[in-house]
């Protein structure tokens, strides 16, 4: 899946054009304003959330700028509007674009099926075009396209094809307008979530909010509504086992508790940090995990509170639950920022691993094998022995901002994440570590 | 292989100016510890005595018939970027490029490092150089190795070095022939 992020003159941003894939990365430097480019993304990907209240399809007014600076404000961003801020997000969804003050929303796969509406009134002089219409939407929409197939002929489970476009009539068309809306809302207002760095707090906040709600406490809105997407989740077992043996989280009579042993559990509030920070990212990934549709989940600085190791190991658990998101209503976004080296080479292991995948076949068709599903299979799995996950180069994109712009850290001829500002500071430590040891053989032998 | 490379690649460029102890580009030795020093300022490897400043270390412990190769400034003439010194033996062969590091910038001398041994193995590669009988390695080496903490963009180096050369690309200051 390609999206695209243009953002001129937003708070610390001067101008990046980013090219958005199934896994992001950002990297930077503190202020440099990669989360605000995550937020806008989260915000960006569902704009129906913030234009809810508006009239689709009504020119651009007041309300849907008022809606669209009270979602910033929500992300604690509005103040990073200028004058002159100029924002455009493109998705085979729809187009958001704010410049001049202005916010255009152009709904496409909306605008498509209004065509599809209006085509219907006189369906038998254009039955072709709504068959041309719905392929061109089945062909980006994998559980639209199933829907529509269903719809049009039961008996054949296929995907939808010339055989059952012939069925098409004015009241199945009708039918296949309504799944098309349902989904087009749910996947323009629910599908991106924001796992903020604040993620713990939501812990401790869970059985006090009546408290917090009546002193008024200001806790910011997409903290809450991460919150509320954690309580509507559905997982009410996750193995922790990554991060120290035997441990599990479970949902008890909804209270959470991490069990030490079978019989031994703790609250999850008296948990070490790294557990706390570690589960509101797990509960709603595994809850889209065990679900259908399409979700882009935005994850800040996922290492919080993780030694090293463990930082690895969320990688590999996250990347193994993702599926590709080939199609527009199907699979999952992860979008990191972090600041870790440790994120940055456990990514990298990951596209290497893809790598060794391909190596690994390229070398039975070498040997002028045909390479049977088994084979491949096997070649995955001894990959898998030592990396468990692995992710296509072309699935990937990852970006150092600094000083307003963005830079690709992937080296596009070998898949791999090249030099970087975090590998830099590595290096720059070693740096002083080199001038003290001069600094010492100087003055020892003087 | 030392008649190899003469064959494919020659010696001294520089010998109407060497002030080199050893006047050719490839010296033969068999100690089992020997110390080499990059003086800088255009001049090329020597090996020196562990009295005096050195930057890398040869361990030959079974004391084998080594040839020690002075690539920068001396074999390769200066237009190509080129390693600092070669090390080899019948079943090893190492390309070394030293950096100085403690004048800091150790994050650019690694890149510029990796681009000197990479245009290096191109060149032998492309002189026609036979390197698939040996085990060839492709080392940096600052005067103090460091490989903390973990970076992403030395280990993509490490893999394309494997792809292009079937090299290792490493980091350190001593090799064991």
């Amino acid at each position: 899946m390609i999206s695209k992020l243009l953002v001129k003159n937003f708070g610390p941003i001067e101008f990046v054009d980013l090219d958005l894939r199934n896994v992001n990365v950002f990297i930077g430097p503190q202020a440099s304003g990669k989360s605000a480019l995550a937020k806008l993304l989260t915000i960006l990907k569902a704009p129906r959330k913030f234009l809810k209240t508006q009239k689709l399809g009504s020119p651009v007014n007041d309300s849907k700028i008022i809606s669209f600076i009270e979602a910033l404000e929500d992300y604690n961003i509005s103040s990073f509007l200028k004058k002159d801020t100029e924002i455009i997000f493109s998705s085979e969804l729809h187009d958001v674009k704010y410049s001049n003050g202005q916010l255009d929303y152009t709904p496409k796969l909306l605008q498509k099926i209004d065509t599809i509406e209006e085509l219907n009134l006189n369906f038998a002089d254009n039955k072709n075009a709504l068959i041309l219409l719905i392929k061109e939407i089945t062909d980006k929409f994998i559980f639209i396209n199933f829907k529509v197939q269903d719809i049009l002929d039961k008996t054949d489970k296929n995907t939808f094809n010339p055989k059952s476009a012939q069925y098409l009539s004015k009241e199945n068309t009708a039918h296949i307008i309504e799944v098309l809306r349902k989904t087009e809302m749910d996947l323009s207002t629910n599908t991106a979530l924001y796992i903020p760095a604040e993620r713990s707090f939501i812990n401790i906040i869970k059985n006090s909010s009546l408290n917090l709600l009546l002193n008024k406490v200001p806790i910011p809105k997409h903290i809450l509504a991460f919150g509320a997407e954690v309580e509507k989740s559905v997982i009410h077992e996750i193995d922790l086992s990554f991060l120290h043996e035997n441990l599990k989280y479970k949902s008890v009579n909804g209270e959470d508790r991490i069990f030490t042993t079978n019989e031994h559990s703790i609250k999850l509030i008296e948990a070490a940090s790294g557990i706390q920070s570690v589960l509101p990212i797990l509960i709603p990934v595994l809850n889209h995990y065990g679900s259908t549709g399409h979700r882009s989940f935005v994850i800040e600085e996922p290492e919080l509170n993780l030694f090293p190791l463990a930082q690895y190991e969320l990688i590999k658990k996250l990347e193994s639950t993702r599926r590709e998101a080939y199609w527009e209503d199907f699979g999952s976004i992860h979008t990191y920022t972090t600041h870790s080296p440790y994120i940055l080479s456990a990514l990298n292991n990951l596209l290497f691993a893809n790598k060794v995948i391909l190596t690994g076949n390229h070398s039975l068709f070498r040997k002028d094998e045909r390479l049977s599903f088994e084979q491949h299979n096997e070649i995955k799995d001894t990959v898998s022995k030592i990396v468990s996950s692995n992710i296509h180069p072309n699935s990937f994109t990852a970006y150092q901002i600094c000083n307003g712009r963005a830079e690709s850290i992937l080296d596009e001829e070998s898949g791999l994440i090249k030099n970087n500002y975090i590998d830099e500071a590595s290096d720059s430590l070693a740096d002083d570590f080199d001038a003290l040891l001069n600094l010492n053989k100087q003055w020892s032998n003087s | 292989m030392e008649q190899f490379l003469k064959d494919y690649l020659g010696d001294c460029k520089y010998t109407h100016l060497s002030k080199c102890e050893f006047q050719g580009s490839y010296i033969r030795v068999n100690n089992p510890q020997l110390f080499i020093a990059d003086p800088g300022d255009e001049f090329p490897v020597k090996i020196v005595t562990n009295q005096e400043e050195y930057q890398l270390t040869v361990e030959n412990p079974n004391s084998v018939d080594l040839c020690v190769v002075k690539t920068d400034n001396c074999l390769f003439n200066d237009d190509i970027q080129k390693s600092d010194c070669i090390v080899f033996n019948d079943t090893n062969f190492y390309l070394v490029e030293i950096k100085e590091n403690s004048s800091g910038n150790r994050n650019k001398k690694r890149n510029k490092a990796v681009e000197q041994l990479s245009s290096t193995l191109e060149a032998l590669i492309n002189a026609g150089v036979n390197l698939s009988n040996h085990d060839v390695k492709a080392i940096i080496c600052f005067s103090r190795s460091d490989n903390y903490p973990i970076r992403a963009s030395a280990n993509s180096q490490r893999a394309n070095f494997q792809s292009k050369f079937n090299a290792s690309l490493e980091e350190g200051n001593t090799i064991i022939m």
